[in-house]
């Protein structure tokens, strides 16, 4: 870094953070799905990047399909591809808790090897149905291109559309988390089945849903994702383990913490990258998480009540 | 109102309750007593479902055969259940631990009755449930259950961990909720002047069998006290 002026790493600092927006959505909503899944239903969920590229695939598909069929329709298709993605994984979802997940409940081994199975399953089902080519979307002319906030930051508009769903979402689930009768069946069920069923709550139902809307935001994160790289079986496998690291750092259980974390990590991401070649960067990235659960073992944000 | 007839329950191969009967009669509060091992929360467990009952076993409430039903079925049909040990959501603020018991009815906000009850659940309703008192839990745990417009409320336990000097209190509370509410409760317990202060009938368990019923006319306090005594 000895070459640049102070002024000219200010000016790498503001823009890597900018052009790590988009990641960060990415990180964000993929932990978001883990949250539920891992922080709240606990369980490891090795399959979870598929249904971030299950997601990415419907959005390609469908802008495909637009470009193809409603020519005139091409600048609004994103609006109801975000929903579609959702609606895609979560119906995938809710049938994987059905037939797979709910069996095997409080058999951690198990649930990551039969979660690995599903994900060797499903990257060989998008080879096999939709292709091993990448693929991707045609993004209508709004989301392209960016806005000049000053003479030296140029923010990338895809990024602030992204982080701005993002937001939305965060808002929209806490406030479904706290303020609905299905976010608190949810909350129960996630801290003590049994007592949950013992009071009325149907829980195989509520742990249905729960999975499917974990998996239906890692289908918008896919959705998301379309607008930053191509598509491809196996795209997700390369954010699976930093959204975990996500997850663990912001402390499982508190949504302040997965966002301040996924933000952190990359935006600390992208701004290493530019210095260092991206192994270093990992490696640079891996130490600071190293240092942050050192220091916080249970994460920056754990909710601490008697035991 | 409340029928079980030839209950079993195993875990693997080993027989926990066998061939046990029981009724219990509208607006009677039963103590179920015995020592530890006993299988008084295996029964409490299998009544409400968390735990399943063998072949031929029949739980009835006012002639609906509940034994083959989910937990939650069983509730919507009239059963409640405090489990020993509270088991509240720790992370759950107090008044949305109330709220889990409202699912199975129309109410959308919790009763004025549950807070004349418990009043220290209104002054506390934004603590979380974890963050409470043993004693506080267990009114807490009361409380949920009690929401759910129980028949019949099964309390395990009850004064586990509950300080002795308000233990008598808690007696008395419960027979204010079997007045209030028409309900019909069983108490499993081992403090005998607890259940001798709240209860109309009592029953002995032993090995999974009740080996001694009374009325409050006749009981022996001193026979119990000897199942009682280790």
């Amino acid at each position: 870094m000895g070459d640049y002026t102070f002024d000219e790493i200010y000016a790498i600092v503001v823009m890597q953070s900018f052009s790590g927006v988009s990641l960060m959505c990415i990180y964000i909503l993929m932990g978001l799905g883990l949250y539920i899944i891992f922080g709240q239903m606990g369980v490891i969920n090795m399959a979870h990047a598929e249904f971030l590229v299950l997601g990415s695939y419907t959005m390609c598909l469908f802008s495909k399909f637009v470009t193809e069929n409603m020519p005139a329709f091409e600048n609004y298709y994103v609006i109801f591809a975000i929903p579609l993605s959702f609606g895609v994984a979560f119906g995938v979802g809710y049938l994987v808790e059905w037939f797979l997940i709910s069996r095997l409940y409080h058999r951690p081994l198990d649930t990551l090897l039969a979660t690995w199975g599903l994900s060797l399953i499903m990257q060989q089902c998008f080879r096999s149905f939709i292709g091993a080519r990448e693929m991707s979307a045609d993004l209508p002319e709004w989301l392209l291109g960016s806005w000049a906030a000053s003479d030296i930051i140029d923010i990338p508009i895809s990024g602030l559309v992204l982080l701005l769903l993002t937001v939305f979402l965060i808002v929209g689930l806490a406030l479904f988390k706290t303020k609905t009768r299905m976010g608190l069946r949810m909350q129960a069920t996630t801290q003590n089945r049994e007592m949950t069923g013992a009071l009325g709550i149907n829980t195989k139902m509520t742990d249905r849903i729960t999975f499917g809307i974990a998996c239906g935001i890692s289908g918008i994160a896919g959705a998301f994702f379309t607008t930053m790289a191509s598509t491809s079986p196996s795209a997700g496998t390369n954010y699976i383990v930093d959204s975990f690291l996500v997850l663990v750092v912001g402390g499982l259980g508190s949504l302040v913490g997965l966002f301040v974390s996924g933000g952190f990590l990359a935006l600390l991401s992208s701004i290493l990258e530019f210095f260092m070649t991206g192994s270093i960067a990992k490696v640079w990235l891996y130490l600071v998480i190293f240092v942050v659960l050192m220091k916080f073992t249970r994460g920056l944000f754990s909710d601490k009540v008697r035991s | 109102m409340f029928h079980i007839n030839s209950l079993n329950v195993s875990y693997g191969e080993s027989k926990v309750i066998e061939n046990l009967d029981l009724e219990l009669n509208k607006g009677e509060i039963l103590a179920v007593m015995g020592r530890n091992g006993m299988g008084k929360t295996t029964l409490f467990k299998s009544l409400i479902g968390i735990l399943g009952c063998g072949s031929g076993s029949s739980i009835k409430m006012e002639d609906k055969e509940l034994s083959s039903e989910p937990s939650f079925i069983r509730v919507r049909n009239g059963l409640a259940y405090v489990p020993q040990g509270r088991m509240i959501f720790p992370n759950l603020s107090v008044t949305d631990n109330i709220r889990t018991g409202l699912d199975s009815t129309e109410e959308k906000s919790v009763p004025d009755y549950v807070y004349e009850l418990f009043p220290v659940l209104k002054e506390m309703g934004k603590r979380k449930g974890g963050n409470l008192s043993g004693g506080q839990q267990q009114q807490l745990a009361i409380a949920r259950a009690l929401v759910t417009k129980p028949k019949v409320l099964l309390l395990d336990e009850p004064t586990e961990g509950i300080q002795p000097s308000i233990i008598k209190e808690m007696a008395e509370k419960l027979k204010t909720i079997r007045d209030m509410h028409q309900v019909s409760i069983i108490v499993a317990e081992q403090v005998l002047s607890f259940a001798l202060t709240a209860c109309d009938r009592f029953l002995v368990m032993e090995g999974g069998s009740i080996v001694h019923s009374s009325d409050r006319s006749e009981v022996d306090a001193e026979k119990i006290k000897k199942f009682l005594s280790v």
